[in-house]
């Protein structure tokens, strides 16, 4: 008699992901859900925003997953959200974006807190220069501006 | 104005932004160095994210969950700031407790200043002594540092020589009001008359935006409340002042309370910590701990400082000296587990003297709140940085300062526009007679008549109105626009200024006749072309849906068509 809660996930690759009890109390929204009332046969279907992929999905469910079973792969999948920011590996970091962004929807605290903690490990002690290539920002800052700034007693800026 | 779009597609190569509010919980897991660091990022990281209050404080509250050890050393004549992180935080993750390297905050302060530092407050040092005759408010974390306007004190007339009485500043404070999120400053003066008798005066300076007590006189401790700027005295019970002098005293923070730490003589053979903790504050009451040691413990806090208590709960004494390498160490002694852990600081090695004192102040935080907000004119920087009195006024509605140098009579800039950061200089001359008057006196401000309000007001509407305005017209520039809400068509251009060596300038869709003040479009060819092919897609996607569902719906039609013929022929 246990509950099925659906996951529908739209945009290129549509998908459905049934989670059972373990992995669903993980999403701080759909924890509510079980709380409730009904009927213990019927389906629940969650609609996931487009901006979403199920690619993502499926990668924040292979992480519950693995936290709810506590198995030893927990290590190496928090090993492997801390892993692709030290490498310059574009893909990898926009996926981690992707996937704060998914956790927080969904409401999986420990999730947004590790992402975040890596990403900010990745932006520690880098070049505004980096920073500006990395996020296609434009420097707009005039060279006094600059000057001020570093005279402020920032680090230089280095080239 | 940066669009904040996100792309999901993995093989676009186009814009990369994230959203600002994400943006922001990543940045305040970021230390504090880093943060002063990206400022140089752009204008709008400058501007929009990092002077945000809702950042600033959100990086103050996480930065209260992982203190820092602070070390302000004196060098050569001038103040040299370092700081660690603090071991044994329940956050950490490394166990690596042994050694600590500390790392200096890159802060180059002009010659003139105060190298006297006392115990941070919330992530700022006050500054003073040395004789130097200013007093600095400082942010080891951002670099920045807001010197303190001269404080008027009484009776400074020109008499004064002639007089015994001469009321000079003792000390200053710095406090924290956490409700109101202001730093306070507290100076107090005194007067120095043949008989000894201190008639103590104090004044409270509040700065932009908890209870200070100082082992004052033998018998009583003075506390001010922050808050509602007011002294309270606490009487200490007998034994704590028997027979011993006042420096072997030391107040900490005993979570939460107060607590007096008393340094007993090393001619004690057998070592142990004493310390009392004031229960009750209104009726003086205390309590007496007393922790024994063994003598290989006793060796080893023997002829160090104690500094305090960390927000852990562990008592903290510091070797302060430092000879050589590895001489200079942190011992944390649990008061629950009884234990000592001994814990050397590196990374000083950069300073040319060997033999000098390091102090150490625990819980210190990181505190990225900006001292400064908008920056001033080249014209400007000179004077600022000197020790003159600065004040901040309203001058029919605009900004102003005033600098207090007498010399070139009445002298302030207003400023212009906030957004290009232009002053403007006025300057009216006055005869001596006009001079002397004001010589002593301090600046106050610039009087509005009644009427000033409703102006104020209704100036107030307009600006919202107008910003409102810039906020919707931002909003409405989406795509490739043809027509800019002043009227005028928008033609393709390239940026010929913005080059970058060899890269072409960037193109823009900008309106005719394009002015910068927000009401106008200027957008980035690819922020325009991407959006476009966006909603083109879509429109795209939808047609192609309803032709498949046409041609679903015609082969039925062909159906009915051929059974109808077949009923009717039927008949």
């Amino acid at each position: 008699m246990s509950k099925i809660i659906v996951l529908k996930c739209v945009g290129h690759n549509p998908k459905d992901f049934e989670l059972d009890e373990a992995v669903a109390v993980q999403f701080g929204c759909i924890k509510d859900l079980f709380h409730s009332d009904f009927d213990a046969e019927s389906k629940i279907v969650v609609d996931v925003p487009m901006k979403f992929n199920s690619y993502i999905i499926g990668r924040i469910l292979e992480f519950c997953s693995s936290r709810a079973s506590f198995s030893s792969d927990r290590a190496y999948w928090e090993q492997d959200f801390f892993h692709p920011c030290r490498e310059p590996n574009q893909r990898k970091r926009k996926e981690l974006i992707a996937i704060m962004e998914a956790s927080e929807y969904l409401g999986m605290e420990s999730l947004v807190e590790l992402t975040t903690q890596s990403l900010a490990n990745y932006l520690k002690g880098k070049n505004p220069l980096t920073i500006r290539s990395l996020w296609k920002v434009e420097g707009d800052l005039t060279a006094e501006e600059e000057a001020k700034a570093l005279a402020m007693g920032v680090a230089k800026l280095g080239h | 104005m940066l669009k904040h779009e996100f792309s999901r597609h993995e093989t676009s190569q186009s814009s990369n932004l994230i959203p600002v509010d994400v943006l922001i919980d990543i940045l305040t897991r970021v230390p504090a160095k880093s943060i002063a660091r990206f400022r140089c990022v752009s204008k709008f990281w400058a501007s929009s994210i990092l002077r945000r209050r809702d950042f600033t404080d959100l990086f103050l509250t996480m930065s209260l969950t992982r203190p820092r050890l602070f070390f302000p050393i004196r060098s050569d004549g001038k103040l040299f700031l370092y700081s660690t992180h603090q071991p044994h935080n329940p956050d950490d993750d490394d166990d690596d407790d042994s050694s600590l390297v500390a790392t200096p905050y890159h802060t180059s302060f002009p010659e003139y200043f105060p190298c006297d530092i006392y115990s941070p407050v919330c992530g700022l040092v006050l500054l003073q002594g040395c004789e130097r005759k200013v007093r600095v408010v400082c942010n080891p974390a951002t670099g920045e540092f807001l010197t303190l306007p001269k404080v008027l004190l009484k009776e400074k007339t020109k008499l004064i020589t002639a007089q015994k009485k001469k009321e000079k500043i003792a000390r200053m404070y710095l406090g924290y009001d956490p409700m109101s999120k202001q730093f306070k400053v507290l100076c107090m003066t005194t007067n120095f008359s043949p008989f000894d008798v201190r008639d103590n005066t104090h004044q409270v300076l509040t700065l932009e935006s908890g209870k200070k007590p100082a082992l004052g006189l033998s018998s009583m401790i003075v506390c001010f409340d922050i808050r509602s700027e007011k002294f309270s005295f606490i009487n200490t019970k007998k034994d704590v002042e028997q027979g011993h002098y006042t420096y072997s005293f030391t107040l900490f923070n005993y979570k939460g309370r107060l607590g007096i730490y008393h340094e007993e003589d090393s001619c004690y053979q057998i070592g142990r910590i004493v310390f009392w903790v004031l229960e009750d504050a209104e009726n003086h009451k205390w309590s007496k701990h007393i922790y024994k040691l063994c003598p290989l413990e006793w060796n080893l806090i023997r002829y160090s400082m104690f500094v305090g208590m960390a927000g852990t709960g562990e008592f903290v004494w510091s070797s302060s000296y430092k000879d050589s390498p590895n001489s200079f160490y942190l011992s944390f002694y649990s008061l629950e587990s009884e234990t000592f852990t001994k814990v050397n600081i590196q990374g000083f090695d950069e300073l040319k003297q060997q033999h000098r004192f390091i102090s150490t102040y625990l819980d210190y935080v990181e505190n990225v709140k900006w001292l400064i907000f908008i920056y001033t004119n080249e014209d400007h920087e000179d004077s600022y940085f000197t020790p003159g009195n600065l004040t901040l006024f309203n001058y029919k509605g605009k900004l102003a300062l005033q600098e207090d140098s007498s010399q070139d009579g009445l002298m302030f800039w207003v400023l212009e526009d906030a957004e290009t950061h232009e002053w403007s200089k006025h300057i009216y001359e006055l005869s001596a007679l006009e001079k002397d008057m004001i010589i002593y006196t301090m600046f106050v401000g610039m009087t509005g008549t009644g009427t000033e309000m409703e102006e104020e007001l209704r100036d107030m509407k307009a600006h919202k109105a107008y910003i409102s305005m810039v906020d919707f017209v931002a909003e409405a520039q989406q795509g490739i626009p043809k027509l800019c809400p002043c009227g005028s068509i928008t033609k393709e251009t390239v940026d010929e200024e913005d080059t970058y060596d060899y890269l072409p300038g960037k193109r823009y869709f900008i309106c005719k006749d394009f002015e910068n003040d927000g009401l106008h479009f200027r957008q980035p060819w690819v922020t325009g072309v991407t959006e476009e092919v966006e909603r083109l897609k879509l429109r795209v996607h939808e047609h192609e849906k309803l032709l498949r569902e046409c041609e679903a719906l015609k082969a039925q039609v062909a159906m009915l068509v051929k059974r109808v013929t077949e009923l009717e022929l039927l008949h």
